[in-house]
């Protein structure tokens, strides 16, 4: 005769059989004692666990009114749409800003219009006679790279590089920084005949010199703050590299309102970037001078800084600043040159 | 819906904080976890009410009992600071048996496997055979053999122990 599993006991007392199983234990149970031993022992262990486990329990359960979790459900729901609204508006506007980043950094293209900025000499400068401008430095021979780009310049835009000490070198290091294309795209510059707007009137001709300082700003300099260049007459729209931000502005007055401004701008570097405007000899002066008598060779100096000087008629620009960053610029000029 | 439930918290709610009691050993906690448990079944509508309301529970206690082990972590560090406890207020007598006899069982209920542990607590929480299986991912047929060994081992346990105290009292 078989008898009833343990298991099947405590299945039984838990209630967790079907009905027929139950019959059946039952109809077992009835003819068996040792069978309804364990049935009673099995029942009465399960007693004492539950009396046990009862033990376990907290003091008092007390719960409170299902109306008070309805509030706190409601109060929970009502701040996390307050959460959900304020995440919409900040996701909106990291959403815009993104998107902004991305156009402009797929679509924007320099316009050549900041280019003239630093080309053209600004309104308040007085027309003085054409004079004589001395060239900073000796012209050299410009490598084939510096040659090609001559090519590609439309009109009589001219560019030369030339160095203080005639250093082989720093030619081709120049040379490398201003014109970087392959030949491919000078020839495609060179057969678009649409001309150049800037030089349709008075092209500026672009000299490039590497200094190994800045050009000594000799004479009588009256230094405007920068907070205050933007109400300074004749000052605040002095030339210089739009989007950096100014450091120093200079001034040095001259005869008959023919001013020299230097423009001191900071780089994203944290180098500085001097433009110094005016009429063509006195800013070319500036800029010989420092070349010629300051400067010692490049490789002493580190040869980390190069001067571009740009004439248009009577007016001359000469930035200064760092000699990568003026070859970017000087690509970016090229680039445009190509574009247009 | 709301009055399904609310049936259901009225007639369930005591068995949840004492289920929870046991896993977290706090009463206040027990009881804060426990209404935590049945706002969100009504967000949440469960089909097998009463069974996701255990597994629920049981999830909230486990994160909980993480919790505690990282805050004893934080006091293992801070232990090697002199702390003056409070002398504890002169507690009836009935209150320290109580204390004793909860430890007690709490002892036995310790050595358990963990598989054990959880039948017997979901048993005692009024879970049936199906939805023990469902929380602990048992056969149904074992949950019997499981429950079986379980009652057997904390009452041997508890006895045991039992024993040793009077002996050592003898």
């Amino acid at each position: 005769m078989r008898h009833i599993p343990e298991e099947e006991l405590h299945a039984y007392l838990d209630q967790a059989l079907s009905r027929s199983q139950c019959v059946e234990i039952e109809r077992h149970l009835a003819r068996c004692a040792r069978c309804r031993l364990d049935r009673d022992s099995i029942a009465a262990l399960r007693d004492r666990t539950t009396e046990l486990l009862a033990r376990l329990s907290p003091p008092s359960i007390i719960p409170p009114a299902f109306s008070v979790l309805q509030s706190r459900r409601a109060e929970r729901l009502r701040r996390r749409r307050q959460w959900v609204i304020a995440g919409g508006w900040a996701a909106s506007i990291a959403g815009a800003l993104l998107l902004g980043w991305d156009v402009n950094s797929r679509y924007h293209i320099p316009s050549p219009r900041r280019f003239t900025e630093i080309t053209v000499a600004p309104a308040t400068f007085s027309p003085v006679a054409p004079t004589s401008t001395p060239r900073p430095v000796a012209s050299k021979a410009p490598p084939a790279s510096a040659r090609a780009a001559e090519a590609a310049s439309p009109g009589p835009r001219q560019l030369h590089a030339a160095t203080s000490r005639g250093e082989p070198a720093v030619l081709v290091r120049y040379a490398q920084a201003v014109e970087t294309d392959p030949p491919a795209a000078v020839n495609h510059a060179a057969a678009d005949s649409r001309p150049l707007a800037l030089a349709e009137a008075d092209p500026p001709e672009i000299t490039a010199a590497p200094v190994g300082a800045d050009p000594a700003l000799q004479g009588i300099w009256r230094t405007i703050l920068p907070d205050s260049s933007t109400g300074a007459q004749g000052a605040g729209d002095a030339p210089r590299v739009p989007g950096l931000p100014v450091v120093t502005l200079r001034v040095q007055p001259g005869d008959g309102g023919t001013e020299v401004t230097a423009v001191d701008q900071l780089l994203a570097s944290g180098e500085v970037i001097r433009t110094i405007a005016g009429p063509a000899l006195r800013v070319g002066s500036l800029v010989a001078r420092e070349a010629t008598a300051q400067n010692p060779t490049p490789a002493q100096t580190g040869d980390t800084r190069m001067t571009v000087t740009i004439r248009q008629g009577d007016q001359m620009v000469a930035v200064t600043g760092p000699s990568q960053a003026l070859g970017s610029l000087l690509s970016r000029v090229n680039f445009k040159r190509r574009r247009y | 819906m709301d009055d399904e439930l609310e049936e259901l918290y009225r007639t369930t709610y005591p068995t949840v904080v004492r289920f929870l009691y046991r896993k977290v050993w706090d009463a206040d906690r027990a009881h804060d976890l426990a209404q935590e448990v049945f706002i969100r079944a009504m967000s949440h509508r469960p089909e097998k009410p009463r069974a996701w309301l255990f597994a629920v529970a049981a999830n909230l206690a486990r994160d909980e009992a993480r919790a505690a082990v990282r805050r004893k972590r934080h006091l293992t560090l801070l232990k090697d600071d002199p702390i003056t406890l409070p002398a504890s207020p002169p507690a009836a007598d009935a209150m320290v048996e109580e204390d004793e006899r909860r430890a007690k069982v709490d002892a036995a209920l310790a050595t358990l496997t963990k598989r054990d542990r959880e039948v017997l607590l979901h048993w005692d929480a009024g879970l049936s055979y199906p939805e023990i299986a469902q929380q602990t991912g048992l056969a149904v047929g074992a949950v019997g053999t499981t429950l079986a060994r379980a009652r057997k081992r904390l009452v041997e346990a508890y006895d045991k122990a039992e024993e040793e105290r009077r002996a050592a009292h003898s």
